[in-house]
């Protein structure tokens, strides 16, 4: 499934699931109808408009199914609804009925189970009752009822019946949806750092996973300078204040370069995906110039050391070496005079 | 427009499902459903009652006992009985769909056989009322193929009669797997909906509530103008930890005190405000006692370092005072027993 969901992006999780969905019903539905048109070929004699009709159906299908992989989501449900609901208007004309209900029921779910905007859900469920209860209130071609009180029972309970399923239908979609609107925000909530409004250690350990290792990928790792003696004296508001100026600073110098993520108190973690080593360098010397030139509104310097790490299939296979020795060239960084960086 | 409707629809049920305020979201859902399938099923009774007093006298007695009986399941809705609501549900689905056997009701039947599944899908809170809404759904069903297929030799019913009913059943037994599959979809969204809202309120490295977590539970407590005291804590000298230790002793340090920190406090929310400070709320007796107690045991702990770790916290009672300065107050109480040589505690009144 994740294959055929390759133009979704999976931060927008709720546009990933209803295509995921709408991949799923898709095909039910077209398995579905595969399974119905045996039953025409088998019970009734040959007839060419239902083959036809068969096969106008498979390329819609096809055509929904390329729409969902091409990542229109939004015009597939339509076309899908629109398919289903000329079919319901043809059903119209058979002589009993049956199927004309069995059919709108199986569109009303699956649209209301896939639909990506809330026009759509509500447009199927208008045009779909009122089809419905015109139905219904046809008179009765087949003398089927046998009494007018069942007539009239049978109309109130499609004209109540319809809405039921309808109410039921909407509360399951709006519970769904719910529970992945809030996935989003909670999956956003924790990648983020509240202080500085940037990654956090999470962030960081999930963008270790999806980095690529075939290229050459640069770590670096920041601490402030004597951060603890900053805080006593002036205060944790104005310790706060100097790392989320510390955090925009290096988070607009980098750009789209590298990302910044907040690993602890005042440890910060940079990686730089698929850089020269020569590179590594320049961002660091660059980091620190940047940081030292920067006025961030105490009566002394802010400085920062760095220790640095060249990641490379055949330097450092293992992340966890390679974050260890960016670590300990860090520590070296810091019992050499601080305000430098180290590459190790 | 239509889902405006809905929504006020739904508030007119607080009504009867004023009983279940107190349960969790996932039997308030279900509460809330079972009302509207109910006030809706008498709504379809009352209308067939009306008309059967222009159609036929005979049958007013029928409706009016059904119209009764529905008010009385309503009724039990409202006392708090939802399991049982939910099983007469489930036994009423099934004499509905044996009233709607016999061929002259076909169309009821199939619908019936759709709604009442959905219905089902919508209000169970026992799988077995799920398990037994659908066998005997789509047993009713099978059956009902047989007979009218065997009918069909006999002429009693015509080709296109049996052709559509094929298609019916066909559809009911898809439509089954699909509900079945949706239902899945919900308790998984659901799920992960848990796990992800445990895991942006958690301190990745101590499983404590993190910084926004008790941002957001300070703020409650100030909008609901609740009594509170709120104490920081900060361990002392830990940076001399960090660098003399490594950093991975510092992180073990931290884990065991966070842990001697919730054993402590119990049921009371306990926060990893920053790097090595920590936040507790309190609602109770007895608050700074509780502190000096965990003050002393921090200090006789064995961290597994020369020196006996030692901490100091500033501590407030807070009630109506804004967020900024519940914060501020609090800081200037920990800057206060920081100052007076640490392993202190200071209270800001």
């Amino acid at each position: 499934m994740e294959r055929l969901l390759v133009s979704y992006n999976k931060d927008n999780l709720y546009k990933y699931k209803k295509a995921e969905y709408a991949m799923r019903f898709l095909l039910l539905v077209i398995g579905y109808s595969t399974l119905s048109f045996l039953i025409s070929i088998v019970m009734s004699d040959f007839k060419s408009i239902e083959v036809v009709s068969y096969i106008i159906w498979l390329i819609t299908a096809s055509l929904i199914f390329y729409l969902i992989y091409k990542g229109r989501l939004e015009t597939s449900i339509n076309i899908f609804f629109l398919a289903g609901f000329i079919k319901s208007i043809i059903l119209i004309l058979l002589p009993i009925g049956l199927y004309f209900y069995v059919h709108i029921f199986l569109t009303v779910f699956v649209i209301s189970v896939v639909k990506y905007r809330e026009y759509q859900i509500v447009s199927v469920y208008i045009l779909t009752y009122f089809t419905a209860v015109i139905k219904a209130l046809l008179p009765d071609q087949g003398n089927i009822y046998n009494t007018t009180l069942r007539l009239v029972s049978y109309r109130i309970s499609v004209i109540i019946g319809v809405l039921m399923f309808f109410v039921v239908l909407y509360y399951l979609s709006r519970i769904v949806d719910r529970a992945i609107r809030k996935i989003e925000s909670y999956d956003l909530l924790s990648k983020t750092d509240v202080l500085t409004g940037g990654n956090n250690r999470l962030a960081f350990n999930n963008d270790v996973d999806e980095l690529n290792r075939d290229v050459g990928n640069g770590l670096l790792i920041l601490d402030l300078d004597h951060f603890k003696s900053l805080n006593d004296e002036y205060g944790h508001l104005a310790g706060d204040k100097v790392l989320r100026l510390f955090a925009e600073l290096v988070k607009e110098y980098l750009n789209d370069n590298g990302m910044l993520y907040r690993i602890g108190g005042e440890e910060f973690a940079v990686l730089l995906p698929d850089l020269d080593k020569e590179e590594l360098d320049t961002y660091c010397s660059e980091i620190i110039g940047l940081v030292n030139s920067h006025d961030f509104g105490l009566s002394h310097q802010v400085t920062t050391s760095i220790g640095a790490v060249y990641m490379h299939s055949d330097t450092c296979p293992d992340f966890d070496e390679c974050y260890k020795s960016s670590d300990e060239a860090l520590y070296t960084a810091k019992t050499t005079g601080r305000n430098k960086y180290v590459l190790a | 427009m239509g889902i405006g409707v809905m929504e006020d629809f739904m508030h007119m049920l607080d009504f009867f499902t004023q009983s279940y305020k107190n349960e969790n979201q996932y039997i308030r859902a279900k509460a809330e459903l079972t009302a509207a399938m109910l006030v809706m099923i008498l709504l379809s009774v009352i209308l067939e009652l009306f008309a059967s007093f222009f159609v036929s006298k005979d049958a007013v007695l029928m409706g009016a006992i059904a119209v009764v009986a529905f008010s009385c399941v309503l009724l039990m809705l409202k006392k708090g009985k939802i399991i049982l609501t939910g099983n007469l549900f489930v036994i009423a689905g099934f004499f509905k769909l044996i009233e709607f056997l016999p061929m002259n009701y076909s169309h009821q039947f199939y619908l019936q056989c759709f709604l009442g599944m959905m219905v089902c899908v919508a209000i169970y809170i026992k799988p077995y009322q799920l398990i037994a809404t659908f066998s005997y759904t789509l047993l009713l069903n099978v059956y009902r193929w047989f007979y009218f297929n065997n009918a069909a030799e006999t002429v009693v019913v015509s080709k296109d009669y049996v052709y559509e009913m094929s298609q019916a059943c066909l559809a009911v037994f898809v439509f089954a797997f699909a509900t079945f599959f949706y239902d899945r979809v919900i308790k998984n969204e659901i799920r992960i909906n848990k796990k992800t809202k445990k895991l942006a309120e958690t301190d990745q490295l101590t499983q404590l509530g993190n910084r926004q977590y008790f941002d957001q539970v300070l703020q409650h407590e100030i909008n609901e103008m609740n009594t509170y005291e709120l104490a920081l804590l900060d361990i002392d000298f830990f940076k001399k930890v960090n660098d003399n230790y490594g950093h991975h002793k510092g992180d073990e340090v931290l884990v065991k005190f966070s842990k001697l920190l919730q054993n402590h406090f119990e049921e009371t929310c306990c926060f990893r405000w920053g790097g090595e400070e920590f936040a507790v709320i309190f609602k109770g007796d007895m608050f700074v006692e509780k502190l000096h107690q965990f003050k002393d045991l921090i200090e006789s702990t064995d961290f597994g370092l020369d020196n006996p770790l030692t901490v100091s916290i500033g501590c407030l009672q807070a009630e109506g005072i804004s967020y900024d300065n519940v914060l501020k107050n609090t800081d200037e109480a920990l800057y206060r027993a920081k100052k007076s040589g640490r392993n202190h505690i200071e209270c800001y009144y």
